[in-house]
């Protein structure tokens, strides 16, 4: 497999905690990497260092050879899906996606397009974005990400506010963009819903990878939740 | 750069800011321009009146500089344009651009504005050349001013603080060091807008409205590099 994302001797401190410590690991095309861990391990740390965000106090991320601000059309490249949360409230969705694909260079059409694919109906995209209930920010965020058709897609607690639907459409989504040769990393608290479309598990604690290993090889009794619990408590040395 | 420019520009036009402060900004300059002969039949000199404007415009360009940036950090724009185009420099100079394009049509909105009271009153006007050049000097103050303001947007960080910083500089520090020292005042923004507009003073020397735009110019470029400096070091959450 191609590696399409690389991350050497990452590290990022903050003036009270180093959120990623040496972290080194490498992604694939055509795989799903869930990023796992507990709360405050740094995955959306890494996440954001992957979309040039965060500035690492040291090492690198390449995707594609390149750091994300040297790639020339890097919607293509890169597609990040963070924090839903914030949102401009007074542009409506499709506004919102028409900035964004002004940004990148893309055909309005597109606007329409992602929104179709992440199942936003017109009326809805319409409306103000600070009239959304959580999984329609969700929504309209994966929208953003898939503007540019992405070889690599960075999504950050995808399953956060949506319903049954669009958790079967996301795991869907997934199996099907890997299934294209594209590369994808989640992390998630979910493991319920998303670990049995993962390929690999990344384990993140105390900023350190701490496992990197195929699904299969760690979660070789069909349950992914102890697996990484016993990992988590043999790290720390103790239950935790 | 061009998309990135649209981009910016698009985003101006959607955050849906800068019509409310227009129009706030067109009430206050008809308000100062009427108000003093309406309410006590007292006719200021017509080039009071446009410096009146100029102020205002000044000040309204800084706002909607501000606002719009230190928005944009706020409610997730500036990350999601980031996430589609990472190059920080050419977004941070593109909105800086879209704000000076702002401020300049503030600035002209409100010349034309503050002369029109004049004529609602029944005044005689200035000179159509001194009403060009007064309004030429409140375009181009302007629209420093709103390269001031987006700057400030960026590093406060916070539209309600930069705000209020713009507001208490404009109309209370600066008029207050102006009583205290206008050799000093002269080279502050506020000065320099003043000399822009050929603010004329039988008690103190006015610099000429080329060095004064010069003087604001450095600052507003000042601004800008603090600015970008200050935003491509920093982490986006």
């Amino acid at each position: 497999m191609k590696t399409t994302v690389q991350v050497s001797g990452l590290t990022k401190r903050y003036p009270a905690v180093t959120a990623l410590d040496d972290v080194s690991l490498e992604l694939a095309a055509g795989r799903v990497h869930l990023l796992v861990g507990p709360n405050g391990a740094g995955k959306t740390t890494l996440l954001r260092a992957l979309a040039g965000l965060v500035r690492p106090t040291s090492g690198s991320v390449t995707i594609l050879g390149k750091p994300f601000s040297s790639i020339e059309r890097p919607a293509h490249v890169v597609g990040a899906c963070l924090d839903p949360i914030r949102l401009p409230a007074l542009r409506s969705g499709r506004q919102h996606l028409a900035c964004l694909a002004t940004a990148a260079g893309l055909p309005h059409q597109r606007v329409g397009e992602v929104l179709e694919i992440v199942g936003l109906p017109a009326q809805v995209a319409a409306r103000r974005a600070g009239t959304y209930s959580l999984g329609t920010r969700q929504r309209l965020t994966l929208a953003a990400a898939l503007l540019g058709d992405p070889q690599v897609i960075v999504l950050d607690e995808p399953t956060t506010g949506l319903d049954v639907h669009g958790v079967a459409f996301l795991r869907r989504q997934l199996r099907d963009w890997a299934g294209a040769g594209r590369t994808v990393l989640v992390a998630s608290h979910s493991l319920t819903e998303l670990a049995a479309m993962a390929d690999r598990v990344l384990v993140l604690d105390h900023g350190r990878l701490i496992r990197d290993a195929a699904r299969d090889d760690l979660d070789h009794r069909g349950d992914l939740h102890t697996a990484l619990h016993g990992l988590l408590t043999a790290q720390e040395g103790g239950p935790r | 750069m061009t998309r990135v420019l649209a981009a910016q520009a698009r985003i101006a036009a959607t955050t849906r800011i800068a019509v409310p402060g227009m129009l706030a900004m067109a009430v206050f300059v008809i308000l100062t321009g009427l108000a003093p002969a309406v309410l006590f039949g007292h006719h200021q000199d017509p080039h009071t009146v446009l410096e009146g404007g100029a102020t205002v415009a000044a000040v309204t360009a800084m706002l909607l500089g501000a606002l719009q940036t230190a928005g944009d950090l706020n409610n997730g724009t500036t990350r999601a344009v980031l996430l589609v185009e990472p190059r920080r420099r050419r977004g941070r100079g593109a909105q800086l651009l879209v704000s000076l394009a702002l401020g300049a049509g503030v600035g002209a909105a409100a010349a034309l504005l503050a002369d029109s009271t004049q004529t609602v009153l029944g005044r005689p006007g200035l000179p159509a050349a001194s009403i060009a050049a007064v309004g030429l000097g409140t375009a181009v103050a302007a629209s420093l001013c709103g390269v001031l303001g987006a700057a400030a947007g960026v590093l406060f960080r916070n539209a309600a603080l930069a705000a209020c910083v713009i507001v208490l500089w404009s109309y209370a520090a600066e008029p207050f060091i102006s009583t205290l020292s206008y050799s000093v005042y002269m080279y502050l923004p506020g000065g320099a807008r003043e000399s822009l507009v050929g603010h004329v003073s039988a008690h103190h020397y006015i610099p000429p409205p080329l060095a004064g735009g010069l003087i604001l110019a450095g600052y507003a470029l000042a601004a800008a590099l603090a600015a970008a400096l200050t935003f491509t070091r920093r982490d986006l959450a």
